[in-house]
């Protein structure tokens, strides 16, 4: 017979263990609910004219014959972009003008219900930039006719964007460099942000703003700040994200999406005085101080120099101990079997 | 032999017996002398139990990047549980220091103020002496006290790192609070320091205390001081020959007085 004391102890500790489990499974975040694909969306791709672009688009060995991009693949996996969120607008809802472009046949049928009609803009749109940059575009830069297309639609992100450090140097001083609405977002196969492959998607944020914030080259040209990847990489955001299960802060948690500005500008999230409310979105009571312990910085001997002093003695005293502990313990073993006959030869010539 | 573990049967088979240590077979038969009590035993275990808990749960937490950490994290629940689960060791941890300073401060309260534990500039010479038999300068092993060189490094190594585990422990724990106060460098300086203070304190353990505990041919399988608190009387003659001789001295004088004390007993009865 077991006694009912250690029967009540083991139940006790089992409802314990239990409620623990609870607890930890409590802070899961809900999943995303995913759609599945609309089956009907390949009906209606007829309508859109679609299906008349794919005829030669939906070639693999399409190519440009002529032009500067000579022998660029044209292609358009018609799989992937009718899995992606504009798989129900036409190629005309963005490719508003495909005249000149090799096309004879221009007069594709544009009766999508949700296509934006070419030349058309809503009424919201910030319509002098929008003016502005159609001017400026003329046809400079391939991918600024696409930012237009994009407006078009999501006048709301676009008012921000061409204020933000990245649209403002796009659209106001005619830059190639900084990222465009495609940049992050992808071409023909936009995905919504909750899901796994999205470039915006929380998990790839990271891997999305290293594709410029980790090139020498763009760091160097406009004095970024150097790490950001690294230091980025070794924070308890990053290290939590990698257990996966749950939300985590990335680049846009802190710096924002549309609206990324200069730290020293009082619009940004990252600057001094928005700071604090930035970390209390998820630490509650974070002040400035507080996020100032969370740092781009570089641990080096000219920056952050207290924590590069910390992290050298602690480092020279592992060094310092360990080392001669362990040349004791060898020492004293080699000793210790040598007097046991441990290590004589046994066998003679 | 039927009183020998089972582990230790490997080693044991592959090493001769030194002549001396096969008399340790024979250690019940010996007088048992305390060499730890029960809280000195107690705080031993709490310590022992929170770091091989810390170890276990923070060193997952620390590279994620591992699969077999992120195995071991869901294994234990998540990364929430494993993070609960390291604080909660991590007051256990913290317990077993405030246990210790409570000790104390009873101890000197009771009159026990001299401690063995604390360096002396003897322990110098003991060290030079030490290495020198190390290393076959000198024929004969230096005569310790009740604590060698060694075991007093142990002692205030393990201070220290308790007291900064939980110190930086504390500011990772309560950010929000600790920066109300201090610059935000500290919690950066605290993780940092948290990090090479485990590593540092887990390979003194693993490396240099489990070798002299454990796996040290003398002592294989494992000293059983830590559990019994019991040393026998051929080990503290050879390990601590200045701490036994101290105890037969002592052993002696309280003899004498004994023989002595109902002698004046006696006569003071005569007397009357």
């Amino acid at each position: 017979m077991m006694n009912t004391r250690a029967l009540q102890l083991i139940a006790v500790g089992l409802a314990a263990g239990l409620a623990l489990a609870a607890w930890a499974r409590a802070e899961e975040p809900p999943s995303k609910d995913q759609a599945p694909p609309n089956v009907n969306l390949r009906f209606k791709r007829y309508m859109s004219g679609t299906e008349t672009c794919l005829t030669c688009h939906g070639d693999y060995n399409i190519i440009t014959t002529r032009g500067a991009q000579k022998n660029e693949s044209l292609w358009v996996s018609s799989d992937r972009f009718l899995g992606s969120v504009h798989s129900r607008l036409g190629c005309t809802s963005c490719h508003t003008n495909i005249e000149g472009h090799g096309h004879r046949l221009a007069q594709v049928e544009t009766n999508s219900t949700n296509a934006v009609q070419p030349g058309e803009k809503p009424a919201s749109i910030d319509a002098g930039a929008l003016a502005a940059l159609d001017e400026k575009v003329g046809g400079r830069f391939k991918r600024e006719p696409a930012l237009v297309a994009c407006a078009n639609c999501h006048p709301e992100q676009f008012n921000v964007y061409i204020t933000s450090v990245h649209g403002n140097a796009v659209v106001g001083e005619g830059n190639s460099d900084p990222p465009w609405c495609i940049d992050c977002h992808g071409w023909h196969y936009i995905l919504p942000s909750s899901d796994e492959r999205a470039l915006t998607n929380p998990a790839n944020i990271p891997n999305t703003c290293k594709r410029c914030h980790a090139q020498t080259e763009i760091k160097r040209r406009y004095g970024l700040t150097k790490n950001v990847v690294e230091t980025f990489g070794d924070s308890f955001h990053a290290r939590r994200g990698e257990m996966g299960r749950g939300e985590i802060a990335v680049c846009t948690s802190c710096h924002g999406w549309h609206d990324i500005y200069a730290p020293e500008d009082p619009r940004s999230k990252v600057n001094k005085n928005r700071v604090s409310e930035t970390c209390g979105e998820c630490h509650q009571g974070a002040q400035i101080n507080f996020a100032s312990a969370f740092t781009h910085g570089e641990v080096s001997r000219t920056e952050l120099v207290g924590i590069y002093a910390v992290t050298q003695i602690h480092k020279w005293m592992i060094v310092g101990i360990i080392g001669p502990l362990v040349f004791l313990v060898f020492v004293h073993l080699l000793k210790n079997l040598r007097e046991r006959g441990a290590l004589k030869r046994t066998s003679k010539p | 032999m039927n009183d020998q573990p089972i582990g230790a049967v490997p080693l044991g088979t592959l090493l001769p017996a030194k002549p001396a240590a096969a008399a340790r077979t024979a250690a019940q038969q010996q007088r048992m002398y305390t060499r730890f009590n029960i809280h000195q035993r107690l705080q031993h275990f709490l310590l022992v139990f929170s770091f091989l808990g810390l170890m276990t749960t923070g060193m997952p937490l620390r590279f994620p990047e591992l699969a077999i950490c992120r195995m071991f994290i869901g294994l234990l629940g998540g990364p929430e549980a494993v993070g609960i689960i390291h604080r909660c060791l991590g007051l256990i941890m913290a317990t077993s220091g405030a246990y210790h300073i409570t000790y104390l401060i009873v101890m000197w309260f009771k009159g026990h103020r001299k401690h063995e534990i604390l360096f002396t500039p003897l322990d110098f010479n003991l060290f030079l002496d030490d290495m020198k038999f190390f290393f076959g300068l000198r024929k004969e092993p230096p005569r310790f006290g009740r604590y060698n060189w060694r075991e007093k490094f142990d002692y205030f190594g393990a201070c220290f790192g308790v007291a900064l585990m939980v110190a930086t422990g504390l500011v990772i724990w309560f950010p929000q609070i600790v920066t109300w106060v201090l610059p935000g460098w500290t919690v950066t300086a605290a993780v940092l320091l948290h990090e090479y203070e485990a590593l540092l304190a887990g390979l003194a353990i693993f490396l240099s205390h489990f070798y002299w505990v454990h796996l040290n041919p003398d002592v294989y399988p494992m000293s059983m001081v830590w559990l019994t608190g019991q040393i026998s009387e051929d080990d503290l003659k050879q390990q601590h020959p200045l701490e036994y001789e101290e105890i037969k001295e002592r052993e002696r004088l309280a003899a004498e007085a004994a023989l002595q004390a109902p002698a004046a007993a006696a006569g003071e009865e005569v007397a009357q």
